[in-house]
């Protein structure tokens, strides 16, 4: 364990290195935490969904379907709705369509066949998402994308964003404002890999000035985390109105872990205090990888301590917070 | 064997100014698979690998090889998405993951209707299979070094290497349409420089110590795969035949590099 203290926003963080099966009890109490969390787990042969009180009691199935995998769960605002992917076949004939259902797994919808990635609107009123990109074969690539698009939860609609251009986009993210969807976007529109805002109702895109992936906001919107490698999340303040949305000065690292072990999926919670994150050995981040051992951990902004919420290491992947506390 | 080796050189480089399909003395010749992509069959044959006190001796039983690396158009081909930073269809692709290179050779494979070597599920290769797959380290090297025992498949003048070679002093920070460059006596483009390309074998340093001496296919188990050839971002002194290289970007999107491509090989009929 090996501890590094920055200054983040006047508060002093830790920042903590996590190593794998290290038994020391829960730095954070979990059991403050009223709220609940979702995410993918491995089981039976196939991904399925679970809910699970922050302090890792109450766990629940909320679907259980051996030869359907079903990833990826978004929790919309208002907390009755989960969008997520199910996956059905398999290797390169294998398809990957986009749902919406209640939080307790009934109600099934199709949103969008050979579609990914998606977000919901602060609002609770769209759903974004991206499509697959190659109609020849399966690709388990998070950027293998295409266009932008936006479900409509009140009409049932599908329209594609102003900007037709947008490619290879992954890990959407709607800013709280309304205004901007974030997203990393990989060897597309003349970007190596980075990350980029796009106005919701504009064509423009531009660089967060973030080196890595998957950058999330904080509820109230003024502070923007992500993956800067698969082993340290970073935390800065954001201003998407600037020209340089996340300026280099405030980029403030704020968890690591020793080499042979990763860190992703990085979600805020409702009341912005803590981050839900995936962490575990060397794995496969992307939605539908193998990643054994893998399980959902907490850890708090202010202090950096953390704590497993889940310990079964079943692939446990890809948490997102339900709003409304329990 | 020495005389071997001479006659594969006499023979490249007849090949060099050969047109394509045109047989050559030595065994090596110029082919076009069924979907016409441009290779070029080795003979099997004996050759020094590495240089210094790794050098030691490797037979290898005969294949096919790509003429160019990878480029971007043969991706779009078989409708895989194409990842490259540089666009341009003539360009190689890069920013590919060793699993994605892996998928390409599987769905070449199929596309012409040969048997695929990877399975999808352990990415384990099946070198009895008709299908594409990447170089194992020692093709490579035996491709890149095509009859020659030098540093460089030219000779020891690394005057000489802007001939042959994308690198960092020529490539102006991208990468070039595949074969910008004068071709090794063999006939095969790009062999240094442009992108370093991915090899089937897992990556050991001390690997030469244990390696089999015929058709050495690389360690069981590695934390990342070889890359040899070096590319458009590399300077000069990086660059010879021998030199060996490693990522472990198989499978992260996060750690893609776009100096990385690859090009296929499969196994001779």
């Amino acid at each position: 364990m090996r501890r590094v203290y920055k200054i983040f926003a006047l508060t002093v963080l830790t920042v903590s290195a996590l190593s794998a099966g290290q038994n020391n009890p829960p730095a954070v109490n979990l059991s403050a935490i009223k709220y609940r969390l979702v995410y993918e787990t491995f089981d039976n042969n196939s991904f399925d969904l679970c809910i699970i009180n922050a302090d890792g009691t109450g766990k629940k199935k909320i679907t259980d379907t051996p030869s359907i995998h079903e990833m990826y769960p978004h929790v919309s605002p208002d907390g009755k709705k989960i969008s997520y992917l199910e996956d059905t076949g398999s290797g390169r004939d294998r398809k990957r369509d986009l749902y919406v259902m209640n939080i307790d797994g009934s109600g099934r919808i199709l949103v969008s066949k050979d579609s990914r990635e998606q977000c919901w609107s602060p609002d609770g009123r769209f759903i974004a998402f991206v499509k697959s990109e190659s109609s020849r074969r399966f690709s388990l690539e998070s950027w293998s994308t295409k266009g932008l698009f936006f479900y409509d939860m009140k009409t049932g609609n599908i329209r594609e964003h102003p900007n037709k251009t947008l490619m290879h986009l992954y890990a959407l993210c709607w800013s709280p404002d309304g205004k901007y969807i974030t997203a990393t976007v990989l060897g597309g529109m003349g970007f190596r890999h980075t990350s980029i805002g796009i106005d919701v109702s504009g064509s423009r895109y531009f660089q967060l000035n973030v080196t890595g992936c998957r950058p999330e906001f904080s509820p109230d919107g003024n502070r923007i985390g992500w993956g800067r490698t698969d082993r340290e999340f970073t935390i800065a303040a954001v201003n998407m109105n600037r020209p340089v949305p996340v300026a280099e000065k405030d980029k403030i690292p704020f968890l690591s872990v020793a080499k042979g072990y990763e860190v992703y999926h990085l979600d805020w919670s409702p009341d912005g205090k803590y981050i839900a994150f995936s962490f575990g050995p060397d794995g496969e981040q992307h939605v539908g990888g193998t990643a054994k051992g893998w399980n959902i951990c907490i850890a708090e902004i202010a202090t950096g301590k953390w704590a497993y919420v889940t310990t079964d290491g079943n692939q446990n992947k890809e948490p997102d917070w339900v709003p409304k506390g329990i | 064997m020495k005389n071997i080796i001479t006659a594969f050189s006499v023979a490249a480089i007849i090949l060099s100014t050969a047109s394509c399909g045109k047989k050559n003395t030595g065994g090596i010749k110029n082919i076009k698979t069924g979907s016409g992509i441009e290779m070029v069959s080795l003979p099997g044959g004996e050759f020094t690998m590495g240089d210094g006190t790794d050098a030691h001796k490797v037979t290898l039983s005969p294949f096919y090889i790509d003429r160019y690396e990878v480029t971007q158009d043969m991706f779009k081909k078989i409708e895989l998405p194409n990842p490259s930073h540089f666009k341009g269809d003539k360009n190689p692709v890069e920013m590919v993951a060793w699993v994605n290179a892996a998928v390409y050779c599987i769905e070449r494979s199929l596309e012409e209707g040969l048997i695929p070597c990877y399975n999808e599920d352990t990415w384990e290769c099946n070198f009895d299979a008709s299908g594409y797959r990447l170089p194992t380290e020692a093709e490579w090297e035996y491709a890149a070094r095509a009859g020659s025992r030098g540093k460089y498949f030219f000779g020891d003048e690394q005057k000489n290497l802007k001939n042959y070679t994308i690198y960092s002093k020529n490539s102006s920070g991208k990468t070039a349409p595949a074969g910008s460059r004068k071709p090794n006596p063999w006939g095969l483009y790009d062999m240094y420089g442009n992108v370093a390309e991915w090899c089937n074998d897992n990556f050991a340093a001390d690997y030469y110590k244990s390696s089999p001496s015929k058709d050495p296919r690389g360690p069981e188990n590695g934390k990342g795969r070889v890359l040899r050839g070096g590319s458009w971002n590399d300077p000069e002194d990086f660059f010879s035949s021998a030199a060996r290289a490693m990522d472990a970007s198989i499978n992260d999107a996060c750690i893609l590099r776009d100096t990385i491509g690859f090009r296929c090989v499969r196994r001779a009929e």
